[in-house]
């Protein structure tokens, strides 16, 4: 008896088998990312959901939601010295969000934003603690002062700026 | 081959056959699906996967709007997957994220470039909700034009004057590599994500609050582009697509047109929203491919065209 021709079949994927790997897939990846604690949705919050308070170490740390003033006192620089380094009005409230300066309306357009200037330069409150004020050259820079915070080593100086 | 053309003319008039093709290897002829009946199979089981992502997504963006001020409610930039490949060389030469960048953004880039080894664009094709919302207005602009024959004839003979664009579709095309180069290489340099004003889903996630104008121009373009051509920000401009089809070119998995069991009725390549050819090849491995199984779906000849599983095309000769 012959046997009836075969359709090549090897190797082929059924359209919903096709379908549910892709679900299955991109669903593991993300399951995993939460599992390991990588799934952090919020600046405010740790992936465990702590609120994040800034340390003042890095200029990374500066996040659109955090207010001018809150910045100014994580890193130990005087609020119109920050305003003054961004060409920001004097009059510019502490409550001020970053994001908010940097959308625009109080530093107008065309000017550079505070969390990109702060970290795209990443000197301002760096860990160089240099304080440096952007068009005036670096014979004005200003040396930042010594931080004491709770828990930690007493302050030393500051190195000198290069 | 009367046989086979007879199948074809019913099938294609509505005729009601399942009938095996006599003497052949390969399946009957379906009756192609229309309206509701089309989203029976593997395009409903597509069509939720999408409606469903893109209410989590709605969902989150309401949630976020109506959120006390100070509140730690879910940023949905995070959940952008392009993120996540914009700020890759920042995070390799530093170790941190540009602004805007949530780890969550870096854990969906990895979900979507896993998906697109192993399943080429399938994340374009069934997961985006951008991409769904082009579908959307496709399907509307598809649904009004059957509806209102001044709108169609309109329609058509924009697409007559139009033809000679057509040219430029092929070049067009890699338009979304240099978005995804000029991406990259300027959120490196300048620490922030350069793209991000100008990225229509960006706009959309953060409508109502922050989105800007550029962004918003964009998608506007994007959606009254789609009403007359399907998905234009995915095949011209998309940076995760072109990041994608780079990726997919090593899956494993690719589209198989059988030239013994197609009967050339063109439909594959009439129902691909990508605009591949398909009827014309007999490997599909473009990069473009969305993994969205349309062309599967709507042949009419069972066989014709099938998932396979092989070596990836960069290690045929």
């Amino acid at each position: 008896m012959e046997a009836a021709p075969t359709r090549p079949h090897r190797r082929q994927i059924p359209p919903l088998a096709f379908g549910i790997l892709v679900v299955v897939v991109f669903a593991s990846a993300i399951g995993l990312g939460a599992v390991s604690g990588l799934w952090q949705t919020s600046g405010r919050t740790t992936a465990g959901g702590e609120q994040v308070a800034p340390q003042g170490e890095s200029a990374a740390e500066v996040k659109g939601w955090m207010a001018i003033g809150d910045v100014a006192t994580a890193w130990d620089v005087p609020l119109p010295d920050l305003l003054a380094a961004f060409n920001l009005p004097p009059a510019t409230a502490s409550s001020a969000l970053v994001k908010d300066l940097e959308s625009g309306p109080v530093l107008g357009d065309g000017a550079p934003g505070l969390a990109r200037v702060a970290s795209g330069a990443g000197t301002v409150m760096g860990s160089s603690a240099c304080f440096s004020i952007p068009g005036r050259g670096p014979r004005e820079r200003h040396e930042g002062r010594p931080v004491s915070r709770p828990g930690g080593p007493a302050p030393g100086p500051w190195p000198r700026c290069p | 081959m009367e046989l086979e053309a007879t199948l074809v003319g019913r099938a294609f008039d509505g005729g009601n056959t399942t009938a095996p093709f006599v003497g052949s290897e390969y399946g009957g002829i379906r009756r192609p699906r229309r309206g509701l009946a089309a989203l029976r199979g593997v395009q409903g089981f597509r069509r939720a996967v999408q409606v469903s992502v893109a209410l989590a997504v709605v969902w989150l963006v309401v949630g976020r709007l109506f959120a006390a001020a100070g509140g730690a409610a879910t940023s949905p930039e995070s959940l952008c997957p392009f993120g996540g490949i914009e700020t890759i060389v920042t995070f390799l030469s530093t170790g941190a994220f540009v602004p805007h960048v949530h780890s969550a953004n870096v854990v969906l880039a990895i979900a979507v470039l896993a998906s697109a080894f192993l399943a080429r664009g399938a994340f374009c094709g069934w997961i985006c909700p951008l991409g769904f919302l082009q579908d959307l207005v496709a399907g509307l602009s598809a649904m009004v034009q059957r509806r209102v024959p001044a709108i169609f004839r309109g329609v058509r003979a924009l697409r007559r004057r139009a033809a000679p664009l057509a040219v430029l579709d092929r070049p067009l095309r890699f338009l979304k590599y240099v978005v995804l180069a000029w991406a990259i290489w300027g959120t490196a340099a300048f620490g922030v994500m350069v793209f991000r004003d100008v990225d229509p889903w960006i706009a959309l996630l953060d409508i109502g609050r922050e989105s800007t104008g550029f962004g918003l121009v964009v998608l506007s373009l994007t959606l009254l582009g789609a009403l007359v051509v399907d998905r234009p920000w995915c095949r011209y401009a998309c940076p995760l697509g072109a990041a994608n089809g780079l990726v997919a070119r090593f899956s494993p998995i690719h589209l198989e047109r059988s030239k013994d069991a197609c009967v050339s009725c063109n439909l594959c390549t009439r129902s691909c929203p990508m605009g591949l050819p398909v009827a014309t090849a007999t490997r599909i491995t473009s990069v473009d491919c969305n993994g969205c199984l349309e062309c599967v779906e709507s042949c009419p000849r069972s066989g014709a065209l099938e998932l396979r599983v092989g070596l990836p095309i960069l290690f045929h000769t």
